[in-house]
């Protein structure tokens, strides 16, 4: 089961721009491991941004999906695995 | 009206199973398929032998017996020759197996060929006469012909099944089936018309009014008609009338309906015997027990089979013929053919066919004709693989003649015709909605009863994103690329 969230969420990332923690929740997350890692075109015919998306997992055992987007510079928490 | 109408020839194998000169003279024929008694000669079935049996019960039963597997007879030309005759009737002729072919006749309504006899639920004259032209015409093929006529093919299959079952497989001392159906028997002399009257089968005459609301069955069993007596083949005729169907069905066997072994093996565990019995469960009660095949159960097990007769005899082909007035290229060949398979797929794509055979006839100039045929691995109505298959011939024929020839027509055929099933992906049915709708309303149902006083209703729904909407449908990473 995984939960939508699909907030805007501040992420350190590491050297390469993977992301390192993030905040959620009021609570800092770090990152234990990037376990995948795809971008997605989205409706590419509609304008919508290219997005990098990111499956996560901390060092408190959850589960997270954060989209980073390149042109907006931004980051979203988008998903949180149960 | 439509009447569609099974006609099943008993001894077709073994007649040419003795037209072959397979078995000695005078020995009685026994065809096994899959180690079973599939077929007979008049003779073997008088001595006793019984359809299925094992070949060990065979050699006890009719100990004289010649016994012959299926699959060293030929009965193709046996075969092609009675659906020949069908051509007399109907262009309708759907051939299922050598011995067994559906029918749909085009008749009239009314008892004398006019309209208006379908609501009296009742059989024209001319139907019975048609009827039993068709079953004196298929008599040449074998030595006992099984017709069974309806408004739809499982009921016309369920019928003769049934006259069979009661001409050949009954054992002593059961009762024969009561087949609530109208019944002919016998064929029929010059200047004989009588109709009312209870007879037994075989070389008696006339119809046997055992009307739906009437009653009767006709005595034509093996006991009493006499295979063995008989030298004329044994005529059986049943035919349903309009909306009687159900009640015809509801004694038969559940085994008639043409049902996949999971789903017959599954009516088993439910203890169903007869189709009266599952005729009396709801169809959705049926869709829960067996899923999408359920529907069709509930249908069938009422006499519903819209499926119509296909009029695969004799099989169509569709061509193109081009004249090319001496070509030696094979690059306008290519072109010409390509032309071809686009407008063969588009004239089948228009009718909701396919083809299984594509076929290439090269006219050269110097007066020779050459043929290639190449059957597809399955139907299909698009013109790539038409066009595929016709180059390959293509190359196939010219490549065998080696010195490049000079073509003066091309013809491109496709054959092997038939409906191509349309069935779509899940995508494009609401279905599974509305069958989740279903249980949720359930749910909230029984909820409401079990807390009366709370308040119990669906949450406010969010609708998916279309990312997430694409994520139920495949996974992401066939979408894109590794970051």
């Amino acid at each position: 089961m995984s939960r939508i969230i699909n907030q805007p969420v501040d992420v350190a990332t590491d050297p390469d721009g993977r992301p390192a923690a993030f905040r959620f929740a009021g609570m800092r997350e770090r990152v234990r491991a990037v376990l995948d890692a795809w971008v997605e075109t989205g409706r590419w015919w509609e304008q919508e941004s290219e997005l990098i998306a990111y499956r996560v997992a901390t060092e408190s055992g959850g589960l997270f999906e954060l989209n980073f987007i390149p042109r907006e510079r931004r980051w979203m928490l988008y998903k949180a695995y149960d | 009206m439509r009447w569609i109408c099974w006609v099943e020839i008993q001894g077709l194998y073994a007649a040419a199973v003795r037209e072959a000169g397979l078995a000695e003279g005078g020995r009685p024929i026994a065809v096994l398929r899959g180690g079973r008694v599939f077929d007979g000669c008049r003779e073997a079935f008088a001595a006793g032998l019984q359809l299925g049996s094992p070949a060990r019960q065979v050699l006890r039963d009719v100990p004289r017996a010649a016994l012959v597997e299926f699959a060293d007879v030929d009965a193709a030309a046996r075969a092609r020759a009675f659906w020949d005759r069908c051509l007399a009737h109907t262009p309708y002729v759907e051939p299922v197996e050598p011995h067994q072919v559906l029918l749909d006749l085009p008749l009239p309504d009314g008892p004398d060929g006019s309209a208006g006899g379908r609501a009296q639920g009742r059989v024209s004259r001319r139907l019975q006469e048609e009827v039993r032209a068709l079953a004196e015409a298929a008599a040449s093929f074998g030595f006992a012909v099984f017709v069974g006529v309806g408004t739809s093919r499982l009921v016309a299959r369920a019928a003769a099944r049934a006259l069979r079952a009661e001409f050949l497989e009954r054992r002593p001392g059961t009762l024969p089936q009561r087949l609530e159906a109208v019944r002919l028997a016998g064929p029929r002399p010059a200047g004989s018309g009588q109709t009312g009257g209870r007879q037994a089968g075989v070389g008696q005459v006339g119809v046997c009014q055992a009307g739906v609301g009437q009653v009767g069955v006709c005595q034509a069993g093996v006991g009493q008609a006499g295979i063995g007596q008989a030298e004329r083949p044994a005529l059986q005729i049943a035919i349903v009338p309009p909306g009687e169907e159900a009640r015809f069905l509801a004694p038969l066997p559940i085994g008639f309906l043409p049902c996949p072994p999971e789903v017959r093996r599954r009516l088993r565990q439910l203890g169903l015997a007869r189709i009266g019995e599952a005729a009396q469960v709801s169809e959705d009660e049926w869709v829960r027990q067996l899923g999408p095949q359920g529907r069709m159960v509930a249908r069938w097990s009422r006499g519903i089979d819209p499926e119509p007769v296909k009029p695969a005899w004799p099989p169509r082909r569709l061509a193109r013929r081009s004249e090319l007035g001496g070509v030696r290229d094979r690059d306008p060949l290519e072109r010409e053919l390509s032309r071809s398979a686009a407008l063969l797929a588009a004239q089948l794509d228009r009718r909701g066919e396919g083809c299984q055979l594509v076929g290439l006839i090269l006219e050269l100039a110097d007066g020779r004709v050459l043929h290639a045929e190449r059957t597809l691995p399955r139907l299909r109505h698009t013109a790539y693989p038409i066009q595929q298959g016709l180059h390959t011939l293509l190359a196939q024929v010219l490549d065998g003649l080696g010195e490049p020839p000079e073509v003066a027509a091309v013809t491109a055929e496709v054959g092997l015709i038939g409906p191509v099933d349309w069935r779509q992906m899940e995508l494009w049915d609401d279905r599974l909605r509305r069958e989740r709708q279903e249980r949720i309303e359930g749910a909230l149902a029984l909820l409401h009863e079990r807390f009366p006083a709370r308040v119990i209703g669906l949450g406010l729904r969010t609708p998916l994103s279309w990312r997430e909407q694409m994520l139920q449908y495949a996974d992401p990473y066939r979408w894109s690329r590794k970051a």
